[in-house]
């Protein structure tokens, strides 16, 4: 189930971060993604820009260690384009 | 600790509130907001909304269910009027109260307004989600559309306009719009896009007055020129909401003093537009307007009210905004001053799609990057980190 999509009210809460379990999936919203680059500072080990201008999820599926810094990445982001999928 | 309330209930006072939930605080929590709307995002107003790609709806930063998740007792349409800080108590001007442990305050900014000015209709300010959807809807009608004040706000303004074919005139006292934040080229690389576009720019002007009477009709400049419009919108800056706060004891000058951990008095927080946090990135605390800077505050505010009075942590940031116009991103981290030395870095000025970075003295103080956002990261490392512009020149060799 996705407990919280990006951004807008006809799909759902955005930057939203339900309490702590373990991640289940990592998903950005690429129509929504602005290149803010916010989600790279907070975790650079899941979010990186590549060169060519384009917003890459590394690990779609971080480890719980990874959670708050994923957490911190969708509070950040200007356009509530990512998104933590659970079970 | 049971009860802790928030007043703003905009990015700042919602952003807290989760907060507050996320690290486990499941006692009473009051979100107190003085609109009517549940809480939204402000920057698609002043393009997406104004340009009409977007409807209200899609502003707001939850569904209406959304909420039940946070336990809140949302307090909306309703102004706080006043806050004991003895009785612990912010009273509500509907005559109701809310008591709290722990008080939150992130009021936020109203927009400055031009001072003599009678209001009439066709004057317009925006900051708002109603102010946005009055304009919209008088673009629909409007043929020329004067702009008071070319800062980012008149200039997305004007931009959106022109995407909606309406002529626009904007008017600027300083002579080169932006200067003060960008620096005098990069504020004229601007400048110069937005005349491409078809902007009448006007700068080092002032007005003098506003004409039409049951309408607005046009301002006069202060060289003495008239400007017709139907539609005036006035963007002049924001002033912080704290006139509530009188007598409180809270020490308020251009917004509310606080510590590095956001707090402003014992168990008394503010986050966001309305507060001057001490921050180290600075070595001062400026009142900052940028949404990254509602977002950082109130966590912190929050996590620092969790912690209690002796616990809180120090706050550094380095600010960053940015600003959409036409079919170009403008991003700025740092703070720059008009003399600083500015070194374009990548891109040119006639692409009008390049990097730029501030240098004061022996250190990087800002980079500017329009169209690309992926030199912003590397230079945020580093602003956050040494700051050397030795440092910056081997990021630059490295490419």
């Amino acid at each position: 189930m996705v407990k919280f999509l990006g951004r807008r009210a006809s799909r759902g809460p955005r930057g939203r971060v339900e309490r702590r379990r373990d991640i289940v999936k990592v998903i950005v919203d690429m129509s929504l993604c602005d290149l803010h680059g916010l989600c790279v500072e907070a975790a650079p080990e899941v979010f990186e820009i590549s060169d060519d201008g384009a917003l890459i999820v590394l690990n779609e599926t971080p480890e719980a260690a990874l959670r708050a810094k994923v957490e911190k990445a969708v509070r950040e982001c200007p356009t509530g384009a990512i998104a933590i999928q659970e079970s | 600790m049971r009860r802790i309330t928030i007043v703003g209930a905009s990015l700042a006072g919602l952003r807290a509130a989760e907060t507050l939930r996320d690290r486990g605080f499941d006692g009473a929590l009051t979100l107190v907001g003085d609109e009517s709307h549940r809480p939204y995002d402000r920057p698609p107003l002043s393009k997406q909304v104004l340009q009409g790609t977007w409807e209200p709806d899609q502003t707001f930063f939850r569904r209406k269910d959304g909420y039940d998740p946070l336990g809140l007792d949302m307090r909306l349409g309703v102004r706080a009027t006043s806050a004991d800080l003895r009785a612990r108590r912010v009273t509500l001007a509907d005559g109701t109260y809310s008591d709290y442990d722990r008080l939150i305050i992130a009021t936020g900014a109203r927009v400055r307004t031009l001072p003599g000015i009678v209001p009439r209709p066709g004057l317009l300010t925006l900051r708002n989600l109603d102010d946005a959807l009055v304009l919209r809807d008088a673009l629909t009608r409007a043929t020329r559309v004067a702009i008071v004040g070319a800062g980012f706000i008149g200039l997305e303004v004007a931009a959106s306009c022109r995407a909606r074919g309406v002529d626009v005139t904007a008017i600027e006292s300083l002579p080169v719009p932006l200067a003060p934040i960008l620096g005098p080229t990069l504020g004229a690389m601007i400048a110069a896009m937005h005349r491409d576009h078809g902007v009448d720019l006007r700068t080092g002007v002032t007005v003098a007055g506003v004409y039409g009477e049951s309408r607005v009709a046009g301002v006069v400049l202060s060289d003495g020129s008239r400007v017709d419009a139907d539609v005036v919108v006035v963007g002049i800056g924001v002033a912080p909401n704290t006139e509530w706060l009188d007598g409180s004891g809270l020490t308020i000058d251009n917004g509310i003093v606080c510590d590095g951990s956001c707090a402003a008095a014992p168990g008394v927080y503010a986050a966001g537009d309305v507060a001057r946090v001490v921050n180290r990135w600075y070595g001062e605390s400026p009142r900052i307007e940028h949404w990254s800077n509602a977002v950082e505050q109130a966590v912190h505010a929050a996590e620092n009210a969790l912690a209690g009075p002796g616990a809180g942590t120090s706050f550094s940031s380095v600010p960053y905004f940015w600003s959409d116009q036409y079919d170009r991103k403008i991003q700025f981290i740092g703070r720059a001053r008009p003399h600083d030395e500015v070194l374009v870095v990548d891109g040119s000025l006639a692409e009008r799609r390049l990097t730029a970075l501030f240098r004061r003295g022996d250190r990087v103080v800002a980079c500017l990057a329009v169209n690309q956002p992926k030199a912003l990261l590397k230079y945020r490392k580093l602003l956050a980190g040494d700051a050397s512009w030795r440092a910056a020149l081997s990021d630059i060799a490295a490419g």
